[in-house]
């Protein structure tokens, strides 16, 4: 044997090296919770969030991870369909003038802020409607960036003249070298919102406002104290201080957020429709009979608490989930062949005793068309194209089924759905390109051939994106404009690029999506109103006086079936004019395992996670069974390293 | 020495300048309006003329480079556009993840393909060279991302050997990065195997080696005392250039196995168009570079006299 190997320098580093590998991979345990305890929500979030502060809670992230801290005047009830607003931390709904102008709201009393170190004491004082007064105001501030100043903007009797003054005087006081503060010119009296007393607030609008309950309901009307936001000045994103169910206790923008039951939270109980009448809501049978109910009567949270992680890749979102460290998922669209294939949860998924809970999604994916572009604003052009889509492959092949046609901007079940009005689209979603070829030429391109270069009509498909899923949609509108020959000349942009484009009316076409922001068809509607088209929220461009002329009517119209008509009645102008390409609502799934109990999926709030409850018993003894680790691979591995070594050796000795 | 060192360092400025250059370009003239990602669709064209002003983009690209050359001096690359947060505070807070994988990942590697490289050139010929390099080569030739998606799959997944996904701070952290660490190992030792055996090959056949084995000296002190040391020039320059890329961490990686570290903070904010943030790692990611050169520069010089003569 040579001396390397009788004196064992080589071989004693090595494998002491290789045993410590193997010990690190036996010792590993699977479990992404050691050590937790109680009943925790284990939720999987696909985005990262960018901020707790009410104001800048504006995309899906933020308002997954501040609604369960945060509270507002109003929310949705946890299992009401179609979606009902109830009093959060208002007595009731509020008294509303015969005018339609004033809206006056009764304080819960008691309510506290949960403890946190900028409350005097460190203890949470009670909420008032100077609280919310300060909210609303701040979220008017010019010094507060939101995207959601529209839903104010023109609506609140002084407060545009309050936010004009008050930028005007910022700019003053910035040239005349002061550094005025975030919270600067605050205390200036808005006509439109009055303390009446310690427990009641009242708006005043310049204008009937239909829509403004469902925006008492949106994350960016939460009430906050004023200590918290001085206190941590812009370091409040990431320090909430509410009156919500939960508690933040942990937070890394890139990785979790993790909370505890606040403490100090009001009684607030599960509805429970069996023994109490006065709590019921249309559908509450069905509700029971899924076992939503178990936990009716009692106390929320009935959590301990939940932790949310930003698991921004598909596969360890799915894994995990599968796993069983997540209570629910919408299964990633690649995932979603092995989730329910053919709209059905696979045997895997049954035998692992999860739930589904599908809806359809409150929202439309529609391709965009500039109406202002020297082409474009051909509405013949506008109906051929829309007329070549095939809606029916789209939904096959690119949303696996989990999608339906959309007949209307409208989504089902919203006021104003028309599913018979479609006339640029086929009633079964096929293409029609016989159709569409003979429009086409009506349009002045017989066969898509442009007269004035005598070749095929070139047309740019703006993308968002250079994923995937940009690049299969962008792919697929080349392959169906070219069945009726146009040529389409894809270009990807950054979404800041995008944008730009939108803004300044600088594009074609462009595949886009709307998720509402409340169930109201004006929410979606807005975007076809002439006065906000491009610089404004209007992409299309579309500036029908006729539609603009009903927009506005019912814009100030509450509920009502004249409403409701005049909602159609757009819808169709939309299906006639075309300036959206409508082509489908998606069908989300929510995936459930069998210990979470009394959750109900809820796209427009997040606020019903106090409402569920997690079998940590059941739970524990699944994932037990689920995840016993499988350890022979690693021996099989490391005997045939050494046997391999060992004959290596072997055979040298014999050279 | 000292003037070697000075002329390196010289040669950097130059380069630094034209990486702020390109970074500025590429970012803020060719990508787009941030301002309009801040503001919404529909902002008030006096606070797009305010945010503009604030943000610096209202001045000319000759000042705005020197702005960010004096950001890049001052290491003061302001904050994140999504959410507000100073650069600075980002990089910190993801440092120490992306090390608890990167190092390890680092050292395991390299112990793991001396080693090997040693073993198999010792065994030149044998059943296990053959092996080691067919699957070094075979490692080379598979994707990155079906090392993670398999191994995430397989091992986490199926075996249950390890966490699918996850971190925690402190001796925890060990669990949650170890398959990871697995994977960056598996993805680094076909190359360096590859590399380093030829290098001691090429070593072994020298004639000092059989001076040596003539002399009477052990194989065992042959490999170390000589061949080892004679490799370690072009082996130590080969791992110093790696450095850099431990500090900015692995972006696939993290982003897989859910470390918060920096390369998933780059990951999120180049798909946010979060340009501070970008830019600010563009410039640490080239500025690293160049200074791990110059380091793998001096090293050959200080291990190879003639370097320096020259």
């Amino acid at each position: 044997m040579p001396d390397h190997l009788r004196g064992g320098h080589i071989r004693h580093p090595l494998t002491a090296l290789l045993l410590a590998v193997l010990l690190a991979l036996f010792g590993c345990n699977p479990d992404p919770y050691p050590g937790e305890e109680g009943a925790i929500l284990h939720v999987g979030l696909r985005l990262l969030p960018k901020s707790f502060d009410p104001p800048s809670v504006e995309e899906e992230g933020s308002g997954k991870v501040a609604a369960n801290v945060y509270e507002g005047l109003l929310t949705y009830h946890p299992f009401a369909r179609p979606y009902k607003l109830i009093p959060a931390l208002a007595t009731d709904l509020p008294t509303v003038s015969e005018d339609r102008l004033t809206y006056t709201f009764q304080l819960k009393k008691g309510v506290v802020f949960t403890d946190d170190p900028s409350l005097p004491g460190g203890k949470g004082r009670e909420v008032t409607a100077e609280d919310f007064l300060f909210a609303f105001k701040r979220f008017a501030h010019p010094s507060t960036t939101t995207k959601g100043w529209w839903l104010f903007d023109d609506k609140i009797v002084g407060l545009n003249d309050w936010r004009d003054t008050l930028k005007k005087d910022l700019t003053a006081a910035r040239a005349a070298g002061e550094s005025p503060g975030p919270l600067w010119g605050l205390e200036r009296e808005v006509e439109g919102f009055e303390v009446v007393d310690r427990y009641t607030i009242r708006f005043h609008l310049t204008k009937p406002y239909p829509q403004f309950l469902w925006v008492l309901a949106m994350p960016y009307t939460s009430v906050y104290p004023r200590e918290a936001v001085e206190h941590y000045g812009a370091e409040f994103r990431n320090h909430p201080v509410g009156t919500g169910p939960f508690k933040l206790v942990e937070y890394n923008p890139v990785y979790r957020a993790v909370y505890v039951r606040n403490p100090t939270y009001r009684d607030v109980y599960f509805p429970d429709p069996k023994n109490k009448p006065a709590e019921r809501w249309d559908g509450w049978e069905e509700d029971e009979k899924a076992g939503l109910l178990v936990n009716a009567g009692g106390k929320i949270p009935l959590l301990d608490g939940m932790e949310i992680r930003f698991i921004l890749e598909a596969q360890p979102r799915w894994l995990y989930f599968k796993a069983g460290y997540l209570d629910f998922l919408n299964p990633p669209k690649d995932n979603m062949d092995e989730a329910i294939p053919g709209g059905d949860l696979s045997p895997e998924m049954k035998a692992q005793g999860i739930r589904k809970d599908p809806w359809t999604e409150l929202g439309v994916v529609y391709t965009c068309l500039n109406t202002t572009d020297e082409v474009l604003s051909n509405v013949d052009l506008r109906r051929a194209m829309a007329l070549a889509f095939d809606h029916v492959w789209t939904v096959k092949h690119l949303y696996a089924g989990q999608a339906i046609v959309a007949k209307s901007l409208i989504p089902p079940g919203v006021a104003g759905f028309d599913g018979d009005y479609h006339p640029y689209q086929a009633d079964d979603g096929h293409a029609q390109i016989e159709k569409a070829k003979k429009l086409l030429a009506k349009a002045g391109y017989p066969d898509g051939v442009d007269p004035e270069t005598g070749r095929a009509l070139r047309l740019v498909f703006e993308s968002s994106g250079s994923g995937v899923t940009q690049r299969h949609f962008a792919q697929r509108f080349v392959d169906e404009m070219r069945k009726i020959g146009i040529q389409i000349d894809v270009v990807v942009n950054t979404f800041p690029q995008m944008v730009d484009k939108m803004r300044n009316q600088q594009y074609q076409v462009a595949g886009l999506a709307w998720g509402f922001d409340y169930p109201d068809a004006q929410n979606v509607l807005q975007l076809l109103y002439g006065p906000n088209k491009a610089p404004g929220i209007g992409s299309a461009n579309f500036d029908d006086p006729q539609f603009n002329r009903w927009y506005e009517e019912a814009s100030v119209l509450q509920d009502s079936p004249e409403r409701t008509e005049l909602y159609k009645r757009m819808a169709h102008m939309v299906a006639d004019q075309v300036p959206w390409i409508t082509r489908t609502h998606r069908i989300r799934n929510n995936l459930q395992h069998q210990w979470l109990q009394g959750f109900k999926y809820t796209e427009v709030t997040d606020q019903y996670f106090a409402y569920a409850h997690v079998d940590r018993a059941l739970r524990d003894e699944l994932l037990a069974e689920w995840n016993r680790p499988t350890r022979w691979p690693l021996a099989v591995g490391f005997l045939a390293f050494i046997g391999l070594l060992g004959f290596s050796v072997s055979q040298r000795n014999r050279r | 020495m000292i003037a070697f060192l000075l002329r390196r360092i010289l040669y950097t400025i130059p380069v630094l300048l034209g990486v702020a250059a390109i970074t500025l370009l590429l970012f803020d003239v060719a990508g787009g309006d941030p301002v309009a990602m801040k503001l919404g669709k529909n902002p008030d064209p006096a606070e797009v003329e305010a945010l503009r002003a604030a943000l610096g983009l209202d001045a000319s690209l000759p000042v705005q480079y020197l702005n960010f050359l004096g950001q890049v001096v001052t290491l003061n690359f302001g904050t994140s556009w999504i959410d507000d947060t100073p650069v600075r505070e980002i990089f910190l807070r993801g440092l120490m993840p992306t090390l608890s994988l990167s190092l390890p990942a680092f050292s395991i590697g390299a112990v793991l393909s001396i080693s090997l490289s040693l073993v198999v050139a010792f065994y030149r010929g044998s059943i296990l060279d053959r092996a080691v390099t067919a699957l070094a080569i075979a490692g080379i030739s598979v994707s990155s991302l079906i090392y993670i998606l398999v191994g995430q799959w397989l091992l986490a997944d199926q075996w249950k050997l390890f966490p699918i996904w996850g971190y925690e701070y402190g001796p925890s952290a060990v669990f949650f990065v170890a398959l990871p660490v697995l994977i960056w190992v598996m993805l680094s030792v076909g190359t360096d195997v590859r590399y380093f055996r030829t290098v001691v090959l090429e070593e072994i056949g020298r004639d000092y080696v059989r001076t040596a084995r003539a002399k009477g000296l052990s194989d065992t002190r042959v490999l170390f005392g000589h061949v080892l040391r004679n490799s370690a020039i072009p082996i130590i320059t080969r791992l110093t250039i790696i450095v850099p890329f431990l500090i900015t961490g692995s972006f696939l990686l993290e982003i897989f196995f859910g470390i918060p570290g920096l390369g998933s903070t780059l990951f999120t904010a180049i798909t946010s168009s979060d340009l501070p943030v970008v830019k600010a790692f563009t410039m640490l990611g080239a500025t690293l570079y160049v200074i791990f050169n110059i380091v793998a520069d001096l090293l050959y010089a200080w291990f190879d006299p003639r370097i320096r003569l020259s």
